[in-house]
């Protein structure tokens, strides 16, 4: 029984794989993409079996990747179709796709509007060419422009881009600088995109970039430069009124992706394809979190389940807090009670207070939410709902 | 005589001459275990022994051997451990033996625990069985190691066996040797009793068990017996001998035999070793000399990472001191770490064992703190102060002169490697007292050093500036007047007295510095900035600063992140509990045993 559900299918591959990317994806050279028939076929699949679980229509879908614009626009017509014929997808139903600036056309976005999608995602990540050449980015900044003008001509105007900043020094290539991001802001709110999603960037173990970074070719940008710019991000776009709604977020009001907000606001989902992660209400009070494989073999061999947890309420409110306070205006307790029927101010009065007195959490308008410090030094914050 | 078929043995040898392997052998050749049940080096059955391939334990094995004479014999066989920290457990091995088989290394000769070894025995007039090991070896030199023997220890070794322990040469010689030349054990089973513990250990089920040499008179299940020394009373619910691994119910023993006896005793510290068991109804009139009182030589604090673990630690620490009477504790308590325990250990590795056993086999955390010898503080009021902890150390103001423990250190080397020995002795602080040619090449140097600058890793430099041939023995000698000082260090303008440590003055510099670097490197960044202060009475000699981290938060989480994330978060939150906090700051575990090795 999932009332609302938001559905997230993967598409795994990619032209090829950025330095930093920890995602689940098939660069072209990897040979996968041979197979790209069979991983569709086994999503629609998969999504049959799915979608017995949705009895009260879906209000968001996020195709991501990967770079779902890297295979045949197409592709993502009939997934959607799919979800259409096998489920109620509402109406006023958010719809994005997440596209490579490098590999788009009219012809997409095109096909995308006639699908339905109504909100893009734009991988831009830098407007710098040198940062989006040692980052591994297969586009230039102009391709970024196009992209947004033509999916502007297409009809879809809800239009988010992806930055990364705190870009460290890779083979000789030096830093990100404090200008180089000031600018790339000033860009973005030129482009007059509605939402932006700026990361920090995170050296995942596995990655390109991390090898480099243990054998001493990579090196962190300056750590006062890289909250130097988170701060002026903020600050900038807050002028501009573009608010920050989570920790990496920032949206006009009205904008906020609704889709990733049932991630920071536990409400149910599904997710589609490799290693896609599922949280729906299982027995009881209980909700199960699945992923899936991320074995490209075992998933198309219909093999889809890899872990299964059963989350207890108590756990779901531990998590609801954890991943409440990404959000700037904190868990929610109006939701809280009327999921758990009890107050998040009385189950968490020791973390709350302890976080209060560190100075990282501070109440206002009757939520918790994270102080300026709490942002800095968020989780901190997390751990304390965890075991 | 009922002991005229007993033979009672230990094996003495330098470390890896090939005792242990020996044993495996001997224990194979008399049958106790097939070819196929060998797990090489039997007698070394905790997992740390094997691991480290030394023998910590003295162990005991009971076995039946059919002579060339016809007749059956039962040898009870007691296997030493080699290092030097160990020492003391030898000497107990020796008092309840006849004789000891002496392993002496084809390739490598006498070293210096074979002397110390031979001599110990010699004292306990033991007859001493030379063998010659490893004769397989390219390198080895039998006639020359004979010769050795007889020119260095004064052993007759013309008619030593030539054996390879590993190969399985030879073996048949050493057991009828063992028959020949080791007397059997005297002793009349009618006097009363007398038995020597020299060891125990504590099983859950039957309480202490209590290893015995009975020397005179007959123990039976259902006796009630008194430990001499204690004085407390028992009732013998068993008793038997020793077969490997496991222990052989027999309801009788008798003088000469080896073998244990479980009382029901519940109180670990009522049957120390060295005490004397006789029979309630029919007591001794005196008991067996004991052992020397072990003296340990080296202290540090032990301290739960989590204060609640400290009723456990004490448990634990309990059952080790049952196996380990060489294990010393008392409660301490640290301003820095709270409550936990001022342990003594007879050197650095056997502290180590004591710290990984804890670890392993009990499941603790631990911090310990910088080990320290004993320090004789002579104040200005005429008194004298005798100085474990550093954090004891008495104003300066009051405190007249410092002596510091000095021991005797044997050194025996290959010529070449003279040079270098002398640079590092020199670096310990060593005074030289005497160079012995033993032969051409080998000659035993003699140092005058303070414990202190042996026990830290001064058996592990010395290997590795003489490619592992030189070999060591020391005893304490006694004290000597010394320019020392303790050393501070300041963590974020808090001292931590856990790391406080006695050093000489012409060091105290370079230490500091080189603890300073360490603690840097292992003190995790913090929200602030932590300077690290290395002080000698309140003068900073040494600063280091953690940078502080500027943000920890997860930049990313959406629905597929989730579950990995939290464990993360999990994991992180796990790794914070182990640390200890000093004032704001949190600590790991790591830092404190970083500091114990500065000259990794």
């Amino acid at each position: 029984m999932i009332m609302d559900c938001g559905l997230y299918f993967h598409i795994p591959f990619c032209i090829k794989k950025c330095i930093y990317c920890d995602f689940l994806s098939f660069p072209r050279s990897s040979g996968y993409t041979c197979r790209e028939e069979e991983y569709f076929t086994a999503l629609s699949n998969e999504w049959r079996e799915r979608s017995a679980l949705v009895t009260d229509g879906v209000d968001t879908v996020y195709i991501g990747g990967g770079t779902p614009s890297s295979v045949s626009p197409r592709r993502i017509y009939d997934i959607l179709n799919d979800v259409r014929g096998r489920a109620a997808l509402r109406e006023n139903a958010e719809i994005t796709v997440e596209v490579n600036p490098g590999t788009v056309s009219e012809e997409h976005f095109r096909i995308y509007k006639e699908a339905g999608v109504n909100r893009i995602s734009i991988g831009i990540q830098s407007t710098q060419e040198r940062l989006l050449r040692s980052l591994g980015r297969i586009h230039t900044y102009k391709d970024c422009e196009a992209a947004v003008r033509m999916a502007r001509n297409a009809g879809i105007s809800n239009i988010s881009c992806d930055l990364i900043f705190g870009i460290p020094s890779v083979c000789e290539e030096p830093a990100q600088t404090y200008e180089e991001l000031k600018e790339d802001i000033e860009r973005l709110i030129l482009l007059g995109v509605r939402h932006i999603s700026a990361y920090s960037i995170i050296v995942e173990e596995g990655t390109p970039l991390y090898e480099l970074y243990k054998c001493g070719r990579a090196f962190d940008a300056d750590p006062d430069t890289e909250r130097r710019m988170y701060y002026y991000i903020r600050k900038r776009l807050v002028k501009e009124g573009i608010q920050r709604y989570e920790i990496s977020n920032y949206a006009y009001p009205g904008h906020e992706s609704r889709h990733n907000m049932k991630y920071w606001e536990c409400r149910p989902y599904l997710g589609i394809g490799l290693g896609a992660a599922s949280y729906y209400p299982g027995s009881n009070d209980d909700y199960i979190r699945e992923t899936n494989t991320r074995d490209p073999d075992e998933y198309m061999s219909g093999r889809y389940r890899g872990e299964t947890e059963v989350i207890s309420a108590e756990e779901q409110k531990r998590e609801f807090m954890m991943l409440g306070f990404r959000k700037m205006s904190g868990p929610s307790p109006e939701m809280y009670k009327e999921r758990f029927g009890t107050d998040c101010s009385d189950d968490f009065k020791d973390e709350i207070r302890r976080l209060k007195d560190k100075g990282l959490v501070y109440k206002k308008d009757g939520s918790m939410r994270l102080t300026l410090k709490g942002c800095d030094f968020a989780n901190e914050v997390f751990r304390e709902f965890v075991l | 005589m009922a002991g005229e078929n007993i033979r009672n043995f230990c094996i003495i040898a330098h470390i890896d001459h090939g005792k242990s392997t020996l044993a495996d052998r001997i224990l194979e050749k008399t049958g106790v275990l097939t070819q196929r049940e060998m797990e090489d080096q039997v007698l070394d059955n905790m997992d740390i022994e094997r691991e480290r391939g030394i023998t910590i334990k003295a162990q005991s094995v009971r076995l039946n051997y059919r002579a060339s004479d016809g007749n059956e014999y039962v040898f009870n066989l007691i296997d030493t451990p080699g290092h030097v920290d160990f020492n003391y457990e030898v000497s107990r091995t020796l008092a309840a033996c006849e004789g000891a088989v002496l392993v002496v290394d084809a390739a490598q000769g006498v070293e210096a625990q074979t002397l110390a070894n031979v001599y110990q025995a010699i004292d306990h007039n033991l007859e001493v069985v030379p063998v010659i090991n490893k004769i397989d070896l390219p390198a080895a030199q039998p006639e020359l190691v004979k010769k050795e023997i007889e020119d260095v220890i004064g052993l007759p070794a013309s008619d030593a066996p030539l054996i390879s322990a590993k190969a399985g040469i030879g073996i048949e010689e050493v057991l009828e040797q063992i028959v020949k030349r080791i007397p059997p054990p005297q002793g009349d089973e009618n006097a009363p009793l007398k038995a020597l513990v020299f060891d125990s250990y504590y099983d859950s089920y039957k309480g202490v068990i209590i290893y015995v040499r009975v020397f005179d008179g007959t123990l039976r299940k259902g006796d009630t017996v008194r430990l001499m020394a204690s004085g407390r009373e028992y009732t013998v619910t068993e008793t038997g001998w020793f077969k490997p691994g496991t222990l052989l119910q027999s309801d009788i023993l008798q003088a000469g035999d080896v073998g244990y006896i479980a009382a029901a005793i519940k109180n670990i510290s009522d049957a120390s070793v060295g005490d004397t068991v006789t029979l309630a109804d029919r007591p001794a009139s005196e008991p067996l000399p004991g052992y020397k009182k072990v003296q340990s030589m080296v202290f540090c604090g032990v301290y739960p990472v989590d204060g609640a673990d400290y009723e456990a630690l004490r448990d634990a620490l309990g059952k080790l001191q049952l196996n380990d009477a060489s294990l010393l504790f008392e409660p301490e308590t640290s301003k820095a770490l709270g409550f936990g325990f001022r342990c003594g250990f007879l050197g650095l590795l056997h502290l180590e064992i004591i710290q990984e056993r804890l670890t392993r086999e009990y499941n603790l955390d631990l911090i310990t703190t910088t080990p320290s010898v004993i320090y004789l503080v002579r104040k200005t009021n005429g008194d004298t102060v005798r100085l474990d902890n550093p954090t004891n150390m008495p104003n300066p103001s009051e405190i007249d002169s410092i002596e510091e423990p000095v021991v005797k250190a044997s050194i025996m080397t290959p010529v070449e490697y003279v040079g270098n020995i002398m640079e590092l002795t020199n670096e310990r602080r060593g005074t030289f007292i005497n160079m012995d040619y033993i032969e051409d090449t080998r000659v035993l140097m003699t140092y005058e050093m303070p414990l202190n600058e042996v026990i830290y890793d001064f058996f592990d430099a010395l290997k590795s500036r003489t490619r592992g041939y030189a070999s060591l023995d020391y005893e304490i000698t006694g004290y000597r007047r010394s320019n020392l000082v303790k050393l501070d260090i300041y963590l974020n303008g808090e001292i931590v007295d856990a790391l406080s440590m006695i050093v000489h003055a012409d060091k105290a510099y370079a230490r500091g510095r080189k603890m300073a670097e360490k603690l840097k490197d292992t003190i995790p960044r913090h929200q602030f900035e932590i300077p690290i202060q290395a002080c000698i009475g309140g003068k900073i000699i040494a600063r280091e600063t953690v940078k502080a981290y500027r943000k920890d938060v997860l930049a990313k989480c959406y629905g597929g992140d989730i579950s990995r994330k939290k464990k993360l978060l999990e994991k992180q939150k796990e790794g914070k509990k182990k640390m200890r906090r000093f004032g704001s700051v949190e600590v790991p575990q790591e830092a404190f045993l970083s500091v114990l090795k500065l000259d990794e």
